[in-house]
């Protein structure tokens, strides 16, 4: 423990860092979001295990993380996709966006960074969040503990205590604007306490909350005058541990005041009574009779305000003195912007005496977020509109007296104005809207509450539900907060089983692993090194989603794909030797078997129509409803148009596809209109003009083609044999694209290997090669359209496989992208650091690429796709 | 209020008691999130209030615009399900 917090202390000379790494999740598989979501869905614990929205705090506030990340999933194509996609859609959100999940996360990732004592990974990552800190601190603790108290479960009361106070004293630190140096060893010394506790399987509470209260105690000392009070409390309901949900009401204390400097909560307001207030009967009160108690206790009516900070007089408390505001900007507040503050000052004549937070409470409990069954029955009988009687067209409540009024037909906009009653609540995702600001404000001191009152909701329905599937869907309400991941007991059982950790640098080499060759088998490793980095298949088979369907499991090649990924992603350095693979597909690949050189694009068309079989069980699988992870992945949807000349009557038939085969300049096959090199530029194919590209044979293969008066074809619309025009393009692109150029002729003439190098970029978009394209057409020159900014055709590549000697006999070798732009040449066993100039200047045989954006295939066009098939 | 509403009202307390109706929320927000729709409107909303101006989009402005957008945009196959789990449900509670 003395060189943990010997550690932790370098660590902490470097500020606040220990906190960082809580925001510096993993790319959360929600955010994939893409048809294969239903298998992708959401990581099993054993991968990483940090909850996403780490990056939607980075993204919100506009950074990006930095290199380092703290699982398996790494930072490659497939995951800087995700990460694009989540910082779009999640631009808008308000910082709160990742609280609870943030400091959910922050727990593991600081016992991490306690492990390494102090790492430079996250030295890297503290920058950022340093900027981060001021904002999200402020919103975090409270859930946390909120929610934390509520556990029935000694163990893990006791962990969540010390995360509790230790968040708080992050919390209460930094409001108060002290960063106490001593206090910080202190909290790094609960928090080493808690995770060896933890990891050693077995949680003392005594010790444990003995340590913690030893620690808050300490801490208090140290605190100033204006911090919060009730620190030194926390810990102690610990030992005295009842079933009793105690100090549930108790963690209210105000946020941090610094954006609302209006006359709210100071730093010693009657609120903030330092002795738990505990109801005795259990906490949820049935009966909605407190609400008209409040009626007699009106104040005076507000008078109609601006966003001043000017204090409506009749207040009885002297005004507060004006605080500077803090966060990024510094100093003071300039008090005429139009952005206001959270909140409005409405609202803040609502939040005076003694109970309002109290009486807020019962009204989300009894009319908002139901938990028991008492309150379900008051809120189906209640909660319908006084006006119009509907429980449907948002439904409102006023927060003044006991009314409810439909939003749609302004029922509640009726009540308000001839009540004066300006704030009114939605009783279906808890906001406060306030007539008089005529919007939702969001209030930073309710929406706390708000959020506790949602989760202790949802818990009361989880535990007693029955549906497995309802433990797993707690859906927040006010904005999109990801649920923290809170450690169960068997959980924490495994966590004490397995107290090694593994640490990850973005140096790291799981994933690299060199294959033996069998006896001409480098076709064989080359593709087994390409789909073992292909991201989405990855994150599919590390996340144990295959189920096996087969009769025997012994001969299912998806299961022996499953344990290689395994074997490749073990960190395990040495050479693995793939028998079992090449046993199985000798078997189900009769064409294959044999110690002769094979190709490599037959084996691997040959491997994704073995898994693709296996993956829904041996027998014949209707290939028009497939949906496995193969199809999800590789199948693309080729369009062959046939225009008649006559008539230009088109009919198109639509064709599932695993890859593009192109042809290449100087067979005997190829048909060059365009010089090559001319506006290779569209996809930053840097070389030497003349040299052939990979778009140039991508334009190639989807230009119009006269098909010659010796294969006339009947033409539907016309009825006739006539003349036509074919042309093939991308209907639906897959998630991976492979491209293969046809270097192998073997033509009546000759059979030779055509050895023209072909550029290819490293970004590919594949707007042009589109069916929808198509139109923009004019005399084979290409118009790009209006809008190539749209990024759902972008394309990364991830592999590339290299054939090196002749059609006889030669030998495979590949590239792979690991780790977001480091690239490897894996030659059978033996693995060496390659440059992307390594890799754009080799040969190219087979190439692959990954969508850097996923995006979801919503019912009515998954319909449509395999209806055309 | 008509047959229609109370007949209604009626089946929206019995569910809201036994507290299938929150369950059926959670399920239909699951399903509108895997398949896509939630992003879509999400972006919807986006353009929306970039056209509006961020200062000056309320709520009320976005709820018009995206109202009837996102419920053209629910997939068949969620109301389907939904309603599947309803009518499962009225049989149960055949009472009301």
């Amino acid at each position: 423990m003395s060189e943990r917090a010997r550690a932790a202390q370098s660590s902490d000379k470097q500020g606040r860092q220990i906190l960082s790494p809580s925001g510096l999740g993993s790319c959360a598989p929600p955010d994939l979001g893409v048809g294969a979501s239903s298998c992708l869905g959401r990581a099993g614990p054993g991968v990483g295990g940090e909850p996403g929205a780490g990056l939607g705090a980075a993204s919100a506030a506009g950074l990006r993380p930095i290199g380092a990340s703290a699982c398996l999933r790494s930072q490659d194509p497939g995951s800087e996709g995700d990460v694009s996609v989540s910082d779009t859609f999640l631009d808008l959100d308000s910082p709160g966006v990742a609280g609870p999940a943030v400091a959910g996360g922050s727990r593991l990732a600081k016992g991490k960074a306690e492990e390494r004592g102090g790492d430079d990974e996250w030295g890297q990552i503290s920058d950022w969040s340093r900027e981060l800190e001021p904002r999200e601190q402020g919103v975090e603790p409270p859930p946390v503990e909120a929610e934390e108290s509520e556990e029935a479960e000694t163990a893990e009361r006791a962990a969540e205590a010390e995360r509790k106070v230790e968040v708080e004293v992050e919390a209460e630190a930094q409001a108060a604007g002290k960063v106490e140096a001593s206090a910080k060893v202190e909290t790094f010394a609960k928090v080493d306490a808690a995770e060896e506790v933890e990891a050693a399987g077995t949680v003392d509470a005594s010790t444990a909350a003995a340590a913690a209260a030893a620690a808050a105690s300490k801490v208090e000392a140290l605190e100033g005058p204006g911090c919060r009070v009730e620190l030194k409390l926390e810990p102690d309901p610990e030992p005295v541990r009842e079933a009793q949900p105690e100090p549930q009401r108790e963690p209210e204390k105000p946020e941090p005041e610094d954006e609302k400097p209006a006359p709210s909560d100071g730093g010693g307001g009657s609120e903030e009574v330092p002795l738990p207030s505990l109801p005795s009967e259990p906490p949820r009160p049935p009966d909605p009779s407190p609400r008209r108690s409040r009626a007699p206790r009106r104040r005076p009516r507000p008078r109609p305000q601006t966003r001043l900070r000017t204090p409506p007089q009749p207040r009885p408390r002297p005004p507060p003195r004006p605080r500077p505001r803090r966060g990024p900007g510094g100093g003071c507040l300039d008090v005429d912007f139009t952005v206001g503050p959270p909140g409005c000052s409405h609202v803040n004549t609502f939040k005076v005496g003694e109970n309002w937070r109290q009486e807020l409470r019962v009204i989300y409990q009894c009319f908002v977020w139901c938990g028991t069954p008492e309150t379900r029955k008051s809120k189906a009988k209640s909660c319908v509109c006084h006006v119009c009687g509907t429980h449907l067209n948002r439904l409102h409540s006023c927060l003044t007296c006991v009314f409810f009024g439909c939003f749609t037909e302004k029922h509640i906009h009726e009540h308000a104005e001839t009540k004066q009653h300006n704030l009114a609540v939605d009783l279906y995702y808890g906001g406060i809207y306030c007539f008089m600001c005529k919007d939702y404000v969001y209030d930073k001191d309710i929406e706390q509450i708000a959020k506790e009152e949602q989760g202790e909701a949802l818990k009361l329905q989880a535990s007693t539900s029955t549906e497995v599937a309802h433990q797993q869907c707690l859906g927040p309400g006010l904005g999109e907060k990801y649920p923290t991941w809170e450690t169960t007991k068997p959980e924490l059982e495994l966590l004490g089983h397995n107290p090694r950790r593994r640490r990850i640098p973005s140096s790291f080499t799981i994933g690299l692993r060199g294959l033996i060759n069998l006896g001409n088998t480098c076709f064989m490793n080359c593709i087994v090194q390409a789909l073992t980095h292909t991201p989405i298949l990855r994150d599919f088979f590390l996340s144990d989603r295959h189920r096996c369907e087969m009769p025997s499991p012994e001969l299912c090649l998806v299961c022996e794909m499953s344990s290689l990924f395994r074997e490749l992603y073990s960190g395990n350095p040495s050479p693995h030797v793939p028998y079992k693979l090449l046993h199985l597909v000798w078997i189900h690949a009769r064409h294959l078997a044999g110690y002769r050189q094979q190709d490599a694009h037959e084996f691997l068309i040959a491997a994704l129509d073995v898994l693709h079989r296996h993956c829904k069980g041996d027998e014949a699988s209707n290939p028009n409803h497939c949906n496995c992870i193969i199809d999800q992945i590789f199948t693309g949807g080729l369009q062959s148009d046939v225009t008649c000349q006559a008539c230009h009557g088109v009919s198109t038939t639509i064709d599932p596809c695993w890859d593009i085969s192109l042809d290449l300049p100087g067979s005997c096959t190829s048909f060059w209109p365009l010089s090559p090199g001319r506006e290779s530029s569209v996809n930053g194919e840097s070389h030497l003009p003349g040299t052939p590209t990979l778009t140039d044979c991508l334009r190639r293969f989807t230009r119009p083609e006269h098909l010659g008066s010796s294969a006339k074809i009947k033409c539907g619309s016309c009825q006739s044999y006539q003349e036509s025009t074919k042309q093939l393009t991308m209907k639906k692109l897959p998630v991976v694209a492979c491209f293969h150029f046809k270097r192998f002729e073997h033509s009546a003439k000759q059979r030779r290997k055509i050895t023209t190098y072909i550029s290819f970029p490293l970004e590919l978009d594949m707007t042009p090669f589109m069916a929808s394209s198509k139109e923009s057409r004019v005399n084979g020159q290409l118009q790009l359209p209006a809008s190539s900014g749209n990024n759902e055709n972008k394309y990364s590549l991830f592999a590339v496989v290299n054939h090196q000697g002749t059609l006889e006999s030669g030998h495979y070798t590949s590239f792979i992208r690991h780790h977001k732009d480091q690239w490897f040449k894996c030659d059978d066993a033996v693995i060496t650091k390659a440059s992307i100039k390594d890799v754009l200047d080799s040969e190219g045989y087979l190439l692959f690429y990954h969508k850097q954006v996923l995006e979801h295939e919503s019912e009515k066009v998954k319909d449509m796709n395999t209806q055309a098939y | 209020m008509n047959k229609d509403a109370e007949m209604r009202s009626a089946i929206n307390q019995k569910l809201t008691e036994t507290g299938d109706r929150e369950h059926l929320k959670e399920l239909r927000r699951t399903k509108l999130i895997e398949c896509g729709w939630k992003d879509q409107l999400k972006a919807h909303c986006k353009k929306v209030i970039i056209e509006k101006g961020l200062e000056h989009a309320t709520i009320d402005d976005l709820v018009a615009e995206i109202t009837p957008k996102g419920r053209a945009l629910v997939p068949d196959s969620v109301n389907k399900e939904l309603l599947q789990r309803i009518r499962t449900f009225l049989a149960q509670h055949a009472s009301i």
